[in-house]
């Protein structure tokens, strides 16, 4: 416990990242309580107005209240960004861990992977979603099968630079078989570099999920999601401009969040990579 | 040279090939029959069957893959379902103005952000060090149409300067073309920007600390001298590396950033092909922006050649 409270809170930036972080999980976990309105019900008499002690973020086109929206909107890029993160650890290990492991397996697996990082993620995840239909659990999958090469790449360094190493050359010769080195060995020394790539992976499937959503292909109306709300927003820029102020913040403070504790984690686990 | 050139051409033929078979599969694979996209709901069945024949879908896939693969190869990326016409014809419309955009933020990106990363690598922990590193978190944290949004308030709505939507094609007049590409090139570039400072500190933090570097340093060599020619040189590689991801992360987000500025680019016809369910320019636009990705990395890899002698030979 006292180690861990090391890391989170190592320097200022890390503890601000840490702070944001929990507040994102905080307002997804409990937006009943945090929220002041209904974040679906329409009000069209109160609509489209600024900032005001009864609506603290202003009212939208259908004069729902903005601050209770983006408490709201916090659920999806939380379920969204760990349900990502979750699925590509799995696969990443999966393929990392083959290509490593099995010297046959890794042209293949590793030229398809520079096959899928070939695309630029929006563009597969959007013709992805074109395929499957825009809904929240596509939204997963196709950022999950966009973002899982660079976890597979990171697990099959780890691979095989621990092949090369005595232990594990003399665990094997004691006649240890590979599952017992996967899960002796590989998975405690892979944990590291997976933890920090998790929060990096956490950081873009948000910004990702907001993207889609604004153009669309996301997460669908009345839900509110970041990306949706600043969608609605860019129709009424010119009368309406602290709509698209908020959610915008919401995404930079959690990103944000996500990147500074992420840089924190890297310097406290992997100490060769501190100062880059 | 000519080997390094040789087997690096070679070890993309694979590449390119399993970006074909995952751009066939996707449509393909996906639930419903490709046939349907032709055709209203109540169409009669034998209608099905001749549409089916006409496409060769009877065929078994890896006979369709090949038909289709063959086509790509001599530049024929199918017809579009909605507007009839061939998707190369549509690309041939869509595609400048993408490229200028993404060119512009790129030349934005890398003017601003190298001598940021080499600045303050070299004068590590100063007032300019600190700037950086608010740049580059702020940067990396900030979607890109949320800045769209913001730059459309600030100069188009509130001071009027520069347009707020739309393009002006270069043969109309540059400048009017190119104040059309500030703020959306803005927009895209600052992340870019971000990514590519942070990898120039770094990268040149890296070689600071080279034993070479101490040397150049004790025989007495000018700091100047020391920092701009010994150690830039050698932090140029990763300088280029990231240079060739933030192509592909600009390409990608130009998809998002062209729907903010209701700019006629790849990211439009993408979009609006995704609402049309119209296959072919999808696949075909998947297909042109992952050529064009994988040809990026080509260049970078070939002038890691020229740059570091090391790669030629090694």
């Amino acid at each position: 416990m006292g180690r861990l409270r090391r890391i989170l809170f190592r320097n200022q930036l890390t503890t601000i990242g840490t702070f944001l972080t929990v507040a994102t999980l905080v307002m997804a976990a409990f937006a009943p309580w945090l929220a002041t309105h209904d974040p679906l019900r329409t009000n069209v008499r109160n609509r489209l107005q600024p900032p005001s002690v009864e609506n603290w973020m202003g009212t939208d086109e259908a004069g729902r209240d903005i601050y209770s929206r983006a408490i709201y909107g916090a659920r999806v890029s939380v379920r969204v960004g760990y349900a990502v993160v979750a699925l590509t650890t799995l696969f990443g290990l999966a393929i990392g861990v083959a290509a490593g492991f099995y010297h046959w397996l890794d042209g293949l697996l590793m030229r398809s992977m520079d096959a899928l990082m070939a695309f630029p993620s929006i563009f597969l995840a959007i013709a992805i979603l074109a395929a499957l239909g825009p809904r929240e659990s596509n939204v997963i999958w196709a950022l999950t099968i966009t973002l899982t090469p660079s976890t597979a790449r990171i697990v099959r360094g780890v691979v095989l630079s621990l092949k090369e190493l005595d232990f594990v050359n003399a665990a094997r010769s004691l006649g240890a078989h590979d599952l017992r080195i996967l899960l002796r060995h590989v998975i405690p020394n892979s944990l590291a570099p997976l933890i920090v790539q998790s929060t990096f992976v956490l950081g873009v499937a948000i910004l990702s999920e907001a993207g889609l959503s604004f153009v669309g292909a996301g997460t669908a109306p009345p839900t509110p999601s970041w990306g949706n709300m600043l969608a609605d927003a860019k129709r009424y820029l010119f009368v309406a401009p602290w709509m698209s102020y908020f959610p915008g913040l919401f995404i930079v403070f959690g990103v944000l969040g996500l990147n500074l504790l992420g840089d924190g984690l890297r310097d406290a686990l992997d100490p060769r990579m501190r100062g880059h | 040279m000519t080997t390094f050139i040789v087997r690096r051409l070679i070890v993309t033929i694979p590449v390119v090939l399993l970006v074909g078979i995952a751009a066939f599969l996707l449509v393909h694979l996906t639930p419903g029959d490709p046939a349907d996209f032709f055709l209203d709901p109540d169409s009669p069945p034998e209608e099905i069957v001749r549409i089916r024949e006409r496409l060769g879908l009877d065929q078994p896939l890896p006979v369709q893959f090949v038909r289709w693969f063959g086509g790509v190869l001599r530049g024929d990326l199918g017809t579009s379902f909605h507007e009839k016409r061939p998707v190369i014809d549509m690309f041939a419309r869509a595609f400048p103005p993408t490229i200028y955009l993404t060119l512009t933020s790129l030349f934005l990106a890398v003017v601003l952000a190298v001598p940021i990363g080499i600045f303050s690598a070299i004068r590590q922990n100063s007032a300019l060090d600190r700037f950086a590193t608010v740049f580059v978190l702020i940067g990396v944290a900030t979607p890109n149409f949320w800045l769209g949004l913001l730059l459309i308030q600030l100069f188009a709505v509130n001071l009027g300067w520069l347009p707020a939507q739309g393009f002006v094609r270069p043969e109309q007049g540059w400048w009017p073309s190119l104040r059309t590409l500030i703020l959306p090139s803005i927009a895209l570039g600052y992340s870019g920007a971000a990514l590519i400072a942070r990898m120039t500190r770094s990268g040149m933090l890296e070689v600071l600390r080279q034993d070479y570097v101490r040397t150049a340093r004790a025989k007495g060599i000018a700091e100047k001298r020391v920092n701009y020619v010994h150690a830039l040189r050698n932090a140029f590689n990763p300088i280029l590396t990231v240079i060739g991801l933030a192509v592909a992360s600009l390409i990608s987000g130009s998809l998002v950033v062209e729907l903010v500025f209701n700019f006629p680019g790849v990211g439009r016809l993408v979009v609006d092909s995704v609402f049309r369910r119209d296959y072919p320019v999808i696949q075909g636009s998947l297909l042109l922006i992952a050529g064009i990705t994988i040809f990026v990395n080509l260049v970078v890899d070939l002038l890691y050649a020229v740059t570091d002698p090391r790669i030629r030979y090694g």
